[in-house]
């Protein structure tokens, strides 16, 4: 299947899902007129608080001692800052830039499955062993995948997993090649 | 005029039945012509023909939604026109990029579909899409059945264009997932 004939495809979906795209409006969200000010001032506050942390004022403040606050307040922020680039990058271009190409790849990232968390080895193989049986598609950490494959790499997101007779992980690349991912703990 | 009236007036051979149409569902179909091709004389044309064709197809046909039904009809005049034009290097328009962004969601790119026809298909997209939460499912369909741009949707949705594409993401990964599990690809 190619993209323009999901495109075309698209087209047949049911009438009255059309006819509610049409007119559907998201609601409103009710404004308080009490939890306006307070939220402008929390947002000064945390404006102000990383202000003083990341100026080098010649004090002991440094990234190092902001980044674990900001992973305790602000990590959902970094986390969608995060997908949103990956999406811009994806969407604005085929991928090239984004893409995972073959030979490129860095170990250490982690896939997770239902039956425990998989290692990227940085290999690239150019074709999957023989046998190979496709397991679903990979999902960013932190969104719902029903079939619980999750990636720690955002450009991998999307991609399909294979499994290998010998029990090993491939993740298909969009730039071609399969990228090795073995179970924690084994060579 | 209500919906069963207009159609009534084409099933009576009534030329009223293309003037109440295009009062009622012109904007519409127009907007989606010029998503598609960007050009003001092809979508003009495109819409044109979407009432003829209206005309050939009713009788036989009583559409259960007419703003679908025409809505339909002009999105595949128009996809026909642009492949047209792009074979003659011509226009540009939101399709370039919902098609490139709708590569996500193909479970295996370029390779001959053998498991589902394209109606199964169409039912199987149907069914995901009604699974979704009302915001997901409308932006969806708004980008790629309206081939709405992100600018448009963000001011419709309320969103920003970085929230409108990372929603967009999401559902178009959950489709890929949702297709392989209807066995789109084995």
């Amino acid at each position: 299947m190619t993209a323009e004939e999901l495109l075309r495809l698209l087209g047949q979906v049911d009438g009255d899902l059309i006819q509610e795209a049409e007119v559907y409006r998201p609601a409103r969200r009710p404004r308080s007129p009490y939890w306006g000010p307070v939220a402008g001032g929390v947002a000064a506050a945390c404006l102000l608080a990383v202000f003083l942390t990341h100026v080098p004022s010649g004090g002991n403040s440094s990234s190092g001692s902001a980044a674990p606050d900001a992973g305790g307040t602000g990590g959902s922020f970094a986390w969608d800052s995060q997908i949103s680039h990956a999406q811009e990058d994806g969407a604005s271009s085929a991928g090239a830039e984004s893409a995972p190409a073959a030979g490129e790849e860095a170990p250490g990232d982690v896939l997770t499955t239902p039956a425990g968390e998989y290692i990227l080895t940085g290999e690239v193989l150019s074709a999957l062993p023989e046998d190979s049986r496709q397991v679903g598609v990979l999902f960013p950490e932190g969104e719902e995948s029903r079939s619980g494959l999750y990636t720690s790499r955002a450009d991998y997101a999307g991609c399909l997993l294979w499994e290998g007779p010998d029990g090993e992980l491939y993740v298909q690349l969009s730039g071609g090649g399969y990228a090795l991912a073995r179970m924690e703990g084994e060579g | 005029m209500e919906d069963p009236e207009i159609i009534q007036l084409y099933w009576e051979r009534s030329e009223q039945a293309i003037r109440e149409s295009e009062g009622k569902y012109g904007p519409l179909c127009h907007a989606i012509a010029w998503n598609i091709l960007a050009q003001e004389q092809d979508a003009e044309e495109c819409v044109n023909d979407t009432w003829l064709h209206a005309w050939n197809a009713m009788p036989p046909q009583r559409p259960a939604v007419l703003s679908a039904f025409f809505g339909r009809l002009t999105r595949n005049l128009s996809l026909d026109r642009l492949r047209y034009n792009r074979a003659a290097k011509r226009g540009g328009s939101q399709v370039e990029a919902a098609l490139e962004e709708l590569e996500d969601c193909l479970p295996a790119p370029g390779r001959p579909e053998e498991h589902l026809d394209a109606a199964e298909t169409a039912a199987a997209i149907s069914r995901f899409l009604r699974e979704q939460p009302p915001l997901e499912r409308n932006l969806f369909l708004r980008r790629y059945w309206y081939l709405d741009p992100i600018s448009e949707l963000s001011r419709r949705f309320r969103l920003t264009q970085g929230q409108v594409k990372s929603k967009l993401h999401r559902t178009r990964l959950r489709l890929k997932e949702a297709l392989l599990r209807e066995g789109v690809v084995v």
